[in-house]
């Protein structure tokens, strides 16, 4: 395609869908619409509520691999964060946010999430 | 007609400008110095409201000429100022930053390698995996297959999932970007985007080793046979400029 440049590669087509299927959203701003602001403010505050609720699920998954709970305590440990996500997924849809909505850009420290 | 310049790339001014040619808006390519570092630019047309992928590429292509003759820090597309003046300024007010960019890219080229692999392969890799084989979650849930229990077996499936891809990853970038990066004098690599994409790396190669390079990306390519491979460049060295000058400025 281009002058001088070259690509060596088996299927390109395959390397096209994978990085549109990853591609992200550009802007990760807060929206400072005044019109949006409460969707602006709901990404921020839900972006720092997903990241507590991956590391408690991360928690949670180190201690049953540990075997250090009983089956009752798997169960109610469980439900709760089966809620926790439900109720994620109930504000999410709330504020018209989809799941690649919630992150941010940390710069050179990649992604919060 | 329009007094806007369009900026393509920042150069060591020192050498003049290595190409001639049209630009963006069919005006001429000119360089604009201060002291040792300039901005290639083009004037003296009217820029599209709405840009076409020709534009696109035509951007790209002054780049690439550029890179024949030039150490270059790629601009972003549709960068335009005002005038020389404000040209001049951007200079003056970045200088330090951009010469200690070229002096860190001088004479090298950006190649591209990313690496896909099959999911299935999973299976496999499992078995030899600290993380996989050995069954350590005791958990029933044959009566509540929607509880709680339920639920968490599933996250540890997926969590353990992700662990393996990594694992994977870990040893596929130790055995293939290793000796590819022998080659190159800074790489960056990001591991497991996707799935699928379990490698993506750029590497800052001097000029006078790009066909090393390439020979070495040719071998690793046949000695992992079971994975996709696709190399690209040369191309201006994007991924190798500092945060500072990224974002609106330069391309990122």
């Amino acid at each position: 395609m281009f002058n001088e440049s070259t690509i060596h590669g088996e299927r390109l087509e395959d390397f096209a869908a994978e990085m549109e299927r990853i591609a992200k959203p550009r802007a990760r701003r807060i929206n400072a619409d005044p019109e949006r602001a409460e969707q602006g403010l709901a990404k921020l505050v839900l972006t720092l509520i997903e990241l507590l609720r991956q590391l408690l699920e991360r928690q949670a998954v180190r201690r049953v691999e540990a075997g250090s709970l009983s089956a009752d305590e798997v169960e109610r440990l469980g439900l709760t964060l089966m809620k926790l996500e439900a109720k994620m997924e109930e504000l999410k849809s709330l504020f018209g946010l989809h799941d690649q909505d919630l992150n941010l850009n940390l710069g050179p420290f990649g992604d919060l999430l | 007609m329009s007094g806007e310049l369009y900026v393509y790339g920042i150069v060591d001014s020192r050498c003049g400008l290595a190409i001639a040619g049209r630009g963006m808006a069919g005006g001429s390519l000119q360089l604009l110095a201060w002291h040792e570092i300039g901005a290639v630019v083009s004037s003296g047309g009217s820029f599209p409201l709405r840009y076409e992928t020709e534009h696109v590429l035509h951007h790209e292509r002054v780049l690439e000429r550029l890179m024949k003759g030039h150490s270059v820090l790629p601009c972003r597309f549709d960068l335009r100022l005002r005038d020389e003046e404000e040209v001049a300024a951007l200079l003056q007010g970045k200088y330090a930053a951009f010469r200690a960019n070229l002096r860190r890219v001088a004479d090298t080229q950006e190649w591209c390698v990313r690496a896909l692999w099959d999911p299935e392969e999973l299976a496999a890799w499992e078995e030899l995996s600290p993380h996989g084989s050995s069954e350590r979650i005791n958990v029933d849930v044959s009566d509540s297959p929607d509880g709680g229990a339920a639920y968490l077996l599933r996250k540890c499936q997926a969590w353990r999932r992700e662990a393996l891809l990594h694992d994977f990853a870990e040893t596929l970038i130790e055995a293939v970007h290793e000796p590819l990066q022998r080659h190159a004098q800074e790489s960056l690599t990001r591991k497991c985007l996707s799935e699928r994409l379990i490698l993506a790396a750029a590497y800052l190669v001097p000029r006078c080793r790009a066909a090393e390079f390439v020979a070495c990306f040719r071998r690793q390519r046949l000695a992992f046979a079971h994975l996709q491979f696709l190399l690209s460049g040369p191309w201006p060295p994007s991924s190798f400029i500092d945060e500072e000058l990224r974002g609106p400025l330069m391309v990122t």
